[in-house]
Parts: structure tokens; C-alpha cells; sequence
């Protein structure tokens, strides 16, 4: 405990009887009935075929300023293929790839020397990189987002850190809207779930909007059908 | 809004003229007799009126408030229907009591109480008044009504059915013109900046007439409008109603 | 303005807004209705998955154990990401004091913080600031080239962070939302800078407001769709962060600060406030602050929401000023997300005010007393108004215009009043 034990007990404590004294004048809450709002909204998310949530996914994705690239023929070769030449045709030479089986798969017909290892590396080292490769978890359609389970410290920076990104996914990933998978948490996961939704941005000077501030300037989602 | 039942035809309707109505702008309640009594309603003055008390309550002056609340419904009491040709007193009535006291007898008085315009088309179920109009015109709702009483397509609606009356959108409508009560002297630079974007933006619309159903926002409008001489009338929703 | 109000509204046409807006009221609601049970059970969950707990009364309180925190792990710098909260604890100044080097990553407070100056709005912190005011700060403290592009500017930020990224010992985010169920927590942001600040650093320190505590995870769909299409018309932004516990190797502390927020509690007519999201929505529509500015506010919450909370969450003295400065006209009402009655808040807090003899200088309440006089009896309205003529008479010709009058005046003509009432035209009706 860096902070000392008795003063965060009786902070805690005050603050704890605090409430409770508050709470004791209830307030008169004019919406007692949460789940009939609920089932409103489970109504208006329906669900949709596998065509029609690829195509919203790509269309939101780019009205974001990111790229979706559908593969056209299936299998985890494809993807690996399209990768490879998107790389090659972009002319990335530092690639920095999740400690992922998937992402490894995806990046398997990048030329070895471009690759960089990210296990144990050092952040400086990781900033190398210029594009980045991560696994998605999901695609969730209504957004044109990824989401992306990252658990060590490598994989944490990776997001950010290169000014590209490439996100890989399966078209059975995709699901219509925000749900319990993108934002649940599991007991003993650690480090972080990420929703990413294109390229980092920032309208902070006269509202004018950049696309690229601390993240990636560009983010390509790659989806391939099993 | 929200009516519990019709209006049953021979039913009196009390008019509520507030306090500055009275004084400064009593061709608006004039107006508002003319137009009810041409839709065969007939329209009682019960005497003993005098305020909704909605400055005391703004101003944080709950309790004075409170007063004259408890007086609005003891003069207003026998009456089924209270129509006023003010929009914030209209909303004082129908919130502000219940929010000063939800248990007092002024909070449920509230209920009847109806801006001009919403009682014509949600009580009596009328669109067209007979009323012409052949000018060029631009329309203010006032905060009160349009947040709080949800008046503005009755307005509009009314206003719709006026034959010859070129009726034009009023930019950034939905931005309150800057009255606010005391805020209009205690704030007397915001309030001014506010009601010169309003007047600005009537002005743009190059109509004769800026026509409200808030004669509290007007008496700050046209205040500001006739210190810049600008060649804008402001008009109550009512005298437009009025004229044939 | 107007183009980016129909710009968020348009971005609110595609999922169920009333509906959405209900349930986030009733579910914030709900948790501060339960504040206690769930604070209880977010830091026994939170510590489960390895973090720390450290609570803070005062905000000063909060400031000394985050520097106790920096010291305890040598850090010589901190990276900040974007937290309305450590305004509140003045952390910036604290940590200097304390000879550590505070660094604000989020590009508006980037700019506000190398310009010396404080931040203007809840999102857009540097909105009071032109692209030229930036291209010559950066020529002045970074020894940039001259550029007023944004894009290069933003870049130019980037770069100049980097290096303090990944040397800080300490990385600061706030806390959006503090879930109960899980003893997780969830930080949204556009730049990437919160990322980069929880995950470079060895030590990940979150700061948040007792108020930010919810139930569930699932109840963050509600909230997650409200929060950026009402903040920048955004569905979501660039990065929805959940942070799960720290990974090995990490440290990881949720500081709980209290700073005047179990006042608002204490009150049930000013509780709602706590419901707030800090989105900046009602700020965005206020005309009020949209011409006063954030810094008129002088609090770290500006607009309709700041006036709400300063008064009883940071400075008593407020309590006189900030809920009248404004019309009341409720377009803050209708913008905001879950559903807080702001114009009731404010006239609420003017009637404490009132009644603890805060406002009310002697001259309106003796105005406002003689007003209700003359409305409680026909005969003393009518004195009134006799009164009234003659005074406005008087007003029109003589030079001298007192306090309310003269305010009047300043850009407004004097209403008239009409040679005969209403009433006076009633009773002489056949």
C-alpha cells in the first residue's frame, strides 16, 4: 500500500457515511421502469445477414476515415496474401505484429526481414515500426469498429504507436451493434479491450479535424470469410 | 399538449391578462377577446386578477411566489379553461406552481391553464380563425412555450391558415432572444447580445411584421428593435388572428 | 453553431434518442441511488484484479496521494490524459510543486498548458484559441517553424510528446465510467494520447469523481451511444478504452475523490446533477456561455452544468452569481443526454440563494417585495400602475437612470404603458 493505510481508512469511512446520510432523503425518481425503455431499443437492433453487416461495416468504417479491404476469397492464405501486398504497395518496412496466433497468421507471407519481434521489446524499439498488425475480436457493423483484446505491454503500445494500423478480422466476427462481447470484461482478463473506430483524431485547433494526433493517422481493417 | 377532455360548446373561458399585458400591451388581450368570441366562445374577466407570479418565482423569491400562486387560483377556481396570450405564464402556471408546491391547490390548477394558441387548436380543435393578414411576416416563439408548453406547430399552424399572410422562417429560431426576467437588467450586456442576434435575424428575413406569442420577449425585441429604428413591427400572434 | 448542432442532431437519427436518454436517466439514477453499495463493490472488484484503492475527501487531499503515488515509484514526469478532475485538484501545480513534471498529452490541454492559460470548454479545452495563436506558440516554446495548418501542428504535438510518453513514470487518465460488476473502467478519447498515457508508463494512475460509478457493464451501451453524439455528433469515438486490470508487471490505482460532490448529494434538489456525463452538450447550445466564454464561469465546469454544481461542489461564493446568469430558456435541458433539469437546478439553487440571503441585494428585494404587494390586491395594483406611469414619465425625461433602468436602457427603448388597461377597457365594456 503506497499511500498510508489510516488515512485511506478514515477517507474512506467519511466519505462512505457521507453518502449514507445523503442517501437517507430519497430522491422521488419519476423512471421506475428501466427495462420496458430497454426493450425498445432490443427491438430497433435487428438482426441483419452477413452481406448487409459487411456492407454497413465498410460503409461506417470509411465515414470515419478508415479503410475496410473485403477479402474476396476465403481462408486465412487470402488474408495473408492481401495483407502482404497491401504492404508491399503502401511500402511499410517495419512491421510490428501482435503476439497473437492470428494476427501471426495474417502477417505469415510478409517478407521475414520486414518483421520486427514485439516480444520483449522495448517501446523505443517498437516505435520503428510503421505499420502495425492486431487481431480483432469482433466488428461491430452499426459503428465500423474493431475490437482488440491487448494484455501485455507490447501489444498495449501497439495501437498506437506506428502512424498505420492494421486491424484483421473474420467476417463472423461481425455483429450489428455494441453488446456484451465488445464491452464485457472476464475475472481474469487484464490489460485492456480497446473499441477502435479509425484513425486517431483531433479537432482541437478551431475544430478543424486531423486525422492522426498521438495514434495512427491511417487504419485498415482487413475481414475474411472462414 | 395534452388535453383532458373537449371543450363542451356555451363552456365560459377566463382570460388571464398578465400584469404587464395589462399596462403596456392591452391591445393583445383585446385581440385575444375579439378572436375567442369569433369562434363562439364567451370569454369571462374574472376582475380580482392580477399576476402568475413568475418574476418573484425566476428571481428565487419562492415563498412571494408562492402568494400570488395561491391568490391566481383562488381568483381562477370556478373556471374549467384559463387561456392567456403570454406563453411564460402559461408554462408559470403549469409547471412553476406544482414546482413551488406540488401538494398546493395553485398546482393543480395548473392543468387548465393553456397558452392562446395551443387552446385554439388542441382545446377547441380550430386551425383558421377567418383571419387575413396580406403582409410579410416572420414569427418568434418564446423559450417558455416552445420547450415547456411544446406550442410552437399550433403557432404556426394558426398562422398557416391566415389567407394573404406570407409567413418566412425565422433563422436560429430555437435561440432564446435574451429576456430572461431580471437576467434582462442584471445581465443587461448578455441580454442585449442575445436580443441583437434575434433582432438581426429578423431583419434578414426582410418581414413587416415579427409576430410572438410571448409579449414578454417582445417587450425586450421591440425595445431593442425601436432603439436601431429598424423597420420591424412586433405584433402579438392574437392581432394578426384578429384582423379579417 | 448552427451547422454543428444539426450536425449532431443528424448523427442522433440512427439509434432510439428519447428512449436512450430515459434509460440513461434512470440508470444514473439508479446507481447514485445505490452510490455506497456500488463505490463498495467496484474497489473490492477492482482490487481483486490487482489494483488499488486510494480515497480522497478534499481535492487537495487527492492531489497529495497522487504525488505520494509519483514518489513512491521515482517518477520524475507524469503523462496526463484528458481529466476535468485534475483540474479540480490543480494537479499541474501540485506536482511541480513537488519537483514532477506534469505533461498533458489531449492536444487542447497540450496547447492551454505550453500557453500558460486554462482550459476554455470540457471538450475542446483550447476552442478560445486561433490556428495562428497555436503556429506562434509552437515557433515561441517548441522552436517550431512557422505554420498555422492544423494538421501540421498536430503532428508537431505528436512528435514532442513521443519521447515523454515513454519515459514517465506515471500515466494519469480520468474515468468516464467506473462499473460495479466488474471493478473495470472505461475512458473514451479521439487522439490516442489516453491509450499511449495508461499504457507507457509503468504505473497507471485513474482519477475519478465518486459519481462516475454505474452498475453493469451492459448498462455502457446505453451510455457509450448517448456520450459522443451528444459531445461532437460522433457515434462513438475514435477509442472506447475498457480497462481490465493491470497486466503483469504494471501498477494500477483508482483514486476516488469526493470534493464537495457529497454535497450535491446531500440535497435531493441538486442530486441530478451528478447524473452528468460531462459531454459538453449543454455548454455547446447555452447562449449564454457561447458569448461569456468558459473563463466568465470562473469554475472548472463552465456552462449550465457548472452553474449547477460550482455553487455547492467548489465555491459557496457562486452561489450569488452563476444560477442567474441565465434566461432559463432550457435549450441546455433539451441537449442534454440524461436528462438533468438544468433551468430547475438553477432556479432551485436561486431560491436557496434567496432564502440564505446570498443574492437579493436590498434594493430588489425591497423592488420585488413592492412588486407582490401591488399583486395581491386589486387596488394596490392599480396604485401600482398609476405609479408606474408616472414614474416612466419622469424616466423618459430626466438624465438620471438608476441601477435597473439605466440597465434597461442600455440598447432598449422603454415600453410605454398604454393610456388605458385591459381592465380599465373591460369594465367600461357595455
Amino acid at each position: 500500500m503506497v499511500v498510508d493505510a489510516a488515512v485511506n481508512n478514515d477517507a474512506r469511512s467519511e466519505i462512505m457515511s457521507r453518502i449514507r446520510a445523503a442517501l437517507r432523503v430519497p430522491l422521488k425518481l419519476d423512471f421506475d421502469d428501466v427495462s420496458a425503455a430497454e426493450s425498445e431499443r432490443a427491438e430497433t437492433v435487428a438482426a441483419t445477414d452477413p452481406e448487409a453487416l459487411s456492407a454497413r461495416f465498410v460503409r461506417e468504417l470509411g465515414l470515419v476515415g478508415g479503410d475496410a479491404v473485403v477479402v474476396g476469397e476465403r481462408g486465412v492464405g487470402a488474408l495473408a496474401k492481401s495483407v502482404a501486398d497491401h504492404i508491399t504497395r503502401l511500402g511499410y518496412q517495419v512491421i510490428a505484429v501482435q503476439c497473437d496466433e492470428f494476427a501471426s497468421q495474417a502477417a505469415s507471407q510478409i517478407p521475414a526481414d520486414k518483421m520486427i519481434e514485439t516480444s520483449g521489446a522495448s517501446a523505443e524499439f517498437l516505435e520503428r515500426a510503421d505499420c502495425a498488425i492486431i487481431a480483432a475480436e469482433s466488428l461491430i457493423a452499426d459503428t465500423g469498429s474493431a475490437v482488440v483484446r491487448v494484455s501485455n505491454y507490447q501489444d498495449r503500445l501497439l495501437p498506437y504507436l506506428p502512424p498505420a494500423c492494421i486491424i484483421v478480422g473474420r467476417s463472423s466476427q461481425l455483429v450489428p451493434s455494441l453488446n456484451e462481447g465488445a464491452l464485457g470484461a472476464g475475472d481474469l482478463e487484464r490489460g485492456e479491450r480497446v473499441i477502435v473506430t479509425g484513425p486517431s483524431r483531433t479537432a482541437d485547433i478551431e475544430k478543424t479535424v486531423v486525422l492522426g494526433a498521438h495514434g495512427p493517422g491511417s487504419l485498415t481493417v482487413f475481414v475474411v470469410s472462414d | 399538449m395534452t388535453v383532458s377532455r373537449g371543450y363542451r360548446r356555451g363552456e365560459p373561458v377566463a382570460l388571464f391578462v398578465p400584469c404587464f399585458v395589462d399596462v403596456f400591451n392591452p391591445e393583445v388581450a383585446r385581440a385575444v377577446v375579439t378572436v375567442l368570441e369569433r369562434v363562439g366562445v364567451s370569454v369571462e374577466y374574472p376582475p380580482g386578477q392580477t399576476c402568475c407570479g413568475q418574476p418573484a418565482y425566476n428571481a428565487g423569491y419562492w415563498p412571494l411566489a408562492a402568494a400570488i400562486a395561491q391568490r391566481f387560483e383562488q381568483v381562477f377556481h370556478d373556471y374549467p379553461w384559463i387561456v392567456t396570450p403570454s406563453g411564460s405564464c402559461a408554462a408559470m402556471a403549469r409547471a412553476g406552481f406544482a414546482h413551488i408546491d406540488p401538494s398546493s391547490s395553485a398546482a393543480s390548477i395548473g392543468a387548465r391553464v393553456y397558452d392562446f394558441a395551443s387552446f385554439l387548436t388542441d382545446v377547441l380543435g380550430v386551425g383558421d380563425v377567418g383571419a387575413r393578414f396580406p403582409h410579410r411576416v416572420t414569427f418568434h416563439e418564446g423559450c417558455h412555450a416552445r420547450r415547456e408548453l411544446r406550442a410552437v406547430d399550433a403557432s404556426l399552424k394558426l398562422l398557416g391558415a391566415v389567407r394573404d399572410l406570407t409567413l418566412v422562417d425565422l433563422p436560429m429560431a430555437e435561440e432564446c432572444c435574451g429576456f430572461g426576467g431580471s437576467f434582462s437588467v442584471s445581465f443587461d450586456a448578455l441580454s442585449t447580445s442575445m436580443g441583437d442576434a434575434k433582432c438581426v435575424n429578423a431583419m434578414s428575413t426582410g418581414a413587416e411584421f415579427l409576430v410572438s406569442g410571448d409579449p414578454s420577449c417582445m417587450l425586450h425585441i421591440d425595445g431593442m428593435l425601436r432603439e436601431r429604428q429598424a423597420p420591424l413591427t412586433t405584433l402579438h400572434l392574437a392581432e394578426v388572428l384578429a384582423e379579417t | 453553431m448552427q451547422r454543428s448542432l444539426d450536425h449532431k442532431h443528424a448523427a442522433q437519427t440512427d439509434v432510439p434518442w428519447e428512449a436512450l436518454r430515459s434509460q440513461a436517466h434512470a440508470l444514473k439514477a439508479d446507481a447514485i441511488a445505490h452510490l455506497d453499495e456500488l463505490l463498495e463493490q467496484f474497489e473490492r472488484r477492482f482490487v481483486e484484479r490487482g489494483g488499488e484503492v486510494v480515497w480522497a475527501r478534499t481535492a487537495a487531499e487527492a492531489a497529495e496521494a497522487f504525488v505520494g503515488i509519483c514518489r513512491a515509484h521515482g517518477a520524475s514526469s507524469v503523462v496526463k490524459g484528458k481529466s476535468m478532475v485534475s483540474e479540480e485538484l490543480r494537479l499541474n501545480e501540485e506536482l511541480a510543486a513537488a519537483g514532477i513534471e506534469p505533461v498533458e498529452t489531449d492536444l487542447g490541454e497540450f496547447i492551454v498548458q505550453l500557453a500558460g492559460d486554462k482550459p476554455s470548454h470540457v471538450i475542446a479545452p483550447a476552442a478560445h484559441l486561433s490556428r495562428q495563436d497555436v503556429g506562434h506558440l509552437f515557433t515561441s516554446k517548441l522552436g517550431l517553424e512557422y505554420t498555422d495548418d492544423p494538421r501540421a501542428l498536430s503532428l508537431a504535438a505528436r512528435a514532442h510528446l513521443r519521447a515523454r510518453y515513454l519515459r514517465a513514470g506515471v500515466g494519469m487518465t480520468g474515468v468516464n465510467f467506473a462499473i460495479a460488476e466488474t471493478g473495470t473502467f472505461v475512458v473514451v478519447e479521439n487522439e490516442g494520447n489516453g491509450g499511449l498515457s495508461a499504457a507507457a508508463p509503468p504505473v497507471h494512475v485513474a482519477v475519478m469523481g465518486i459519481e462516475k460509478v454505474i452498475r453493469r457493464t451492459a448498462d455502457l451501451n446505453v451510455f457509450l451511444q448517448l456520450l459522443a453524439r451528444s459531445g461532437t455528433g460522433q457515434k462513438i469515438t475514435t477509442y472506447t478504452h475498457h480497462f481490465l486490470g493491470p497486466e503483469k508487471g504494471k501498477r494500477q490505482y483508482c483514486i476516488i475523490v469526493d470534493a464537495g460532490r457529497t454535497a450535491l448529494l446531500a440535497d435531493p434538489e441538486t442530486r441530478e446533477a451528478l447524473y452528468c456525463i460531462r459531454c459538453g452538450a449543454c455548454m455547446n447550445v447555452c447562449p449564454v456561455y457561447r458569448r461569456a466564454g468558459g473563463a466568465a464561469y470562473g469554475s472548472v465546469y463552465p456552462g449550465p452544468i457548472g452553474a449547477v454544481v460550482t455553487p455547492k461542489m467548489v465555491d459557496p461564493a457562486a452561489a450569488g452569481v452563476l444560477p442567474f446568469a441565465s434566461t432559463l430558456c432550457g435549450a441546455c435541458k433539451d441537449e442534454c443526454p440524461v436528462k438533468i433539469d438544468l433551468p430547475l437546478q438553477l432556479v432551485r439553487l436561486r431560491r436557496a440563494s434567496v432564502s440564505a440571503g446570498t443574492s437579493g441585494r436590498g434594493l430588489e428585494r425591497r423592488a420585488m417585495g413592492a412588486f407582490v404587494r401591488a399583486m395581491t390586491s386589486v387596488r394596490a395594483y392599480e396604485r401600482a400602475v398609476k405609479w408606474l406611469r408616472a414614474a416612466v414619465a419622469i424616466g423618459k425625461r430626466s438624465p438620471w437612470k438608476p441601477g435597473p433602468l439605466g440597465a434597461w436602457m442600455r440598447g432598449r427603448a422603454l415600453p410605454a404603458p398604454a393610456r388605458q388597461t385591459f381592465r380599465e377597457w373591460w369594465s367600461m365594456r357595455p
